[in-house]
């Protein structure tokens, strides 16, 4: 019912105010045969934003009968709600945000509530945001709560920082995050206070920066111990060379909402509760042709274990103004063996029409038993300006949805700027997955799936 | 039944009602902390603004092709190449960035603010021109080789209008 006024009143104001008022809508649809379950399925995403000088607002609702791959699903055959909904005041210097929003302050040390593709109910802060901006001074300020993705837990939620630049190219902050489990917790934390300082020294002889932040995490509960946290980052820039070293330092610094920066490739162990590290990556960039090459030599400690990460590889485009390569190795031999690759190379035949192949190898080896083997080959054939067509074979050890392969094929189509259609068939293990010249992090299926974006 | 009837007069109404659409004053932080208000650039030049992340190969494409427009059209056209890694990737878009010595602005969404304004379906690359009067000219998600010429000809055909 609430949402049915909230609906209502949108359209009287903005009828009431349509010579000021703008407003933008983008639905998004996502449709698919679950064979599991023999049922299609569905999830609509309609988002309304309005602005109305300096004020916006906007809404997200959300129809989808996900609920019913659950086991004696008890949610009726669909679900309709109020996903998102905001209010924002904009001015030069200010911004306040009341609503749903996400939040990170600093590198994600002290406090990072932030989108999770990955599930579909993720997670945001409920509540208010305030920022103010003048000059050299920046504060950002939000309180609110936070709900897991399951909507059983709850936390309350407090950050808040200031970035103040006394001279140009140097910056110094302070960041901090109260966090406290509400009632219906599993309540292993309690109240806890997280506080870190940050410098950033930017263009020091138009060849350095350094950024590093370091702080502790103090909890009420006298079982826990407190704990502290240290991220340091130096970089150089000349020539053809960046070089940039990195340490790293984390003791019982979890509070269950800090998220800190890892290695590129995201293959790194950071776990928080007992790490020392650090790295150097090395890029050399040769600028006609195109190509950086890098690699990235790590050593970590974590509790007991300690181990190696490197990686390497490079990236060229435009060679002869037709190929293009873009690949990388690497390992990581700390707590269990991890290797990753992949390699993407696109071929344009003529102004119109190009192909792309590209292999992705994610190899993880928990223990004799649990391996995981994850190896993924995409083809593609562009035929410009409409038509995009892919086939893409994944295969992974583990069984996902009761299988090791996976085909799926589609095409996508523009039918103008702001209009298209992309189509696709088959099964799909999930995770990060680029085809038809997009990216998108999906859960596994197996049917079909037809997208359609327009933007109004 | 009677619900879903409701539900679905409503949004038929709503999509009548619907007229495009100045774009609010985002304001997003720089790799280098500095805060960058779209507000300062709308009405000089257009602005052309790329969705992109450190996993996506597509996006790596787009931005070398963007790379070149700017260095062509910097006196016309600003470009934001807007971060959606999450926090944990913060660094890498620094490094990224870094050793391929782009010129145009790259800014951090690692909360999706602005990414759900414009790209609710995060769909990677996302691409969106914003004319001068600060109005979205154009949206396109995705890469195919051969698209710069595409993107090239609208930013021209924007510029010319």
């Amino acid at each position: 019912m609430k949402i049915k006024l909230f609906i209502l009143f949108t359209i009287i104001t903005s009828f009431i105010f349509s010579e000021n008022i703008k407003i933008n809508v983008v639905n998004d649809l996502q449709l698919q045969k679950n064979n599991i379950i023999d049922q299609y399925q569905y999830y609509n995403t309609l988002s309304i934003n309005s602005l109305y000088n300096n004020f916006s607002a906007g809404i997200t609702l959300r129809l989808n009968n996900y609920y019913l791959q659950i086991p004696n699903n008890s949610n009726g055959d669909s679900n309709f709600d109020l996903y998102r909904k905001y209010i924002q005041f904009n001015s030069k210097n200010w911004h306040v945000n009341i609503g749903d929003f996400y939040t990170l302050l600093g590198k994600g040390l002290v406090l990072s509530v932030l989108k999770n593709d990955e599930i579909i109910k993720e997670r945001t802060v409920l509540g208010a945001e305030i920022k103010y901006s003048k000059n050299s001074l920046n504060i950002k300020s939000i309180a609110g709560f936070v709900k897991n993705e399951t909507d059983t837990q709850e936390w309350t939620v407090f950050g808040s920082e200031i970035l103040y630049s006394p001279i140009k190219k140097i910056k110094i902050g302070a960041h901090f995050s109260f966090i406290d489990d509400n009632e219906n917790n599993y309540n292993f934390y309690g109240k806890r206070y997280t506080t870190t300082f940050s410098l950033r020294l930017s263009n020091i002889f138009n060849i350095f920066d350094f950024y590093t932040e370091a702080g502790i995490l103090d909890f009420d509960n006298d079982d826990i111990e407190d704990g502290y946290g240290i991220f340091s980052n130096l970089s150089y820039s000349k020539g053809h060379s960046t070089i940039s070293v990195e340490f790293k330092r984390y003791k019982n610094f979890n509070n269950l909402m800090n998220n800190p920066p890892v290695a590129d490739r995201g293959d790194e162990l950071t776990n928080l509760i007992d790490t020392i590290g650090g790295r150097i990556l090395y890029q050399y960039s040769f600028f006609d042709p195109d190509i950086v090459a890098f690699i990235n030599l790590g050593y970590y400690e974590e509790g007991l274990d300690k181990g190696i990460h490197i990686y390497f590889g490079l990236e060229a485009q435009d060679i002869f103004d037709k190929l293009s390569i873009i690949g990388s190795y690497g390992v990581r031999n700390i707590i269990y063996p991890i290797k990753k690759a992949d390699i993407d190379v696109l071929y344009q035949i003529t102004d119109r029409i190009s192909i792309e192949s590209t292999y992705k190898l994610k190899y993880y080896k928990i223990s004799d038993s649990i391996i995981f083997n994850e190896q993924d080959i995409n083809f593609e054939l562009s035929y410009l300006p409409n038509f995009s067509f892919f086939f893409l074979y994944q295969y992974s050890k583990q069984k996902i949805i009761n299988r090791n392969h996976f085909y799926s094929g589609g095409f996508k189509y523009y039918i103008s700027d702001s209009f298209n259609i992309r189509l696709l068939g088959g099964t799909m293990r999930g995770g990060e997955t680029c085809s038809g010249g997009q990216c998108i992090k999906v859960q596994p299926f197996k049917g079909f799936k037809i997208s359609i974006y327009k933007s109004f | 039944m009677k619900n879903k009837a409701t539900l679905s007069i409503i949004f038929i109404l709503l999509c009548f009602n619907l007229f495009f659409a100045k774009v609010p004053d985002f304001s997003l932080k720089s790799i280098n902390d500095n805060e960058i208000k779209f507000s300062e650039y709308i009405g000089k030049k257009i602005i052309v603004i790329d969705f992109w992340a450190t996993w996506c190969k597509p996006c790596k494409k787009l931005l070398k092709d963007l790379n070149k427009i700017y260095k062509e059209l910097n006196n016309e056209i600003e470009v934001f190449a807007i971060s959606v890694d999450n926090s944990q990737a913060i660094q890498s878009v620094e490094n990224y960035i870094k050793a391929r010595r782009f010129k145009f602005k790259v800014l951090l969404d690692s909360d999706r603010r602005v990414n759900n304004y414009f790209n609710p379906s995060n769909v990677i690359p996302f691409t969106v021109i914003i004319n001068k009067k600060g109005e979205v000219s154009y949206a396109h998600s995705g890469y195919i080789p051969g698209y710069i010429k595409e993107l090239k000809s609208k930013i021209k055909e924007i510029l010319e209008n």
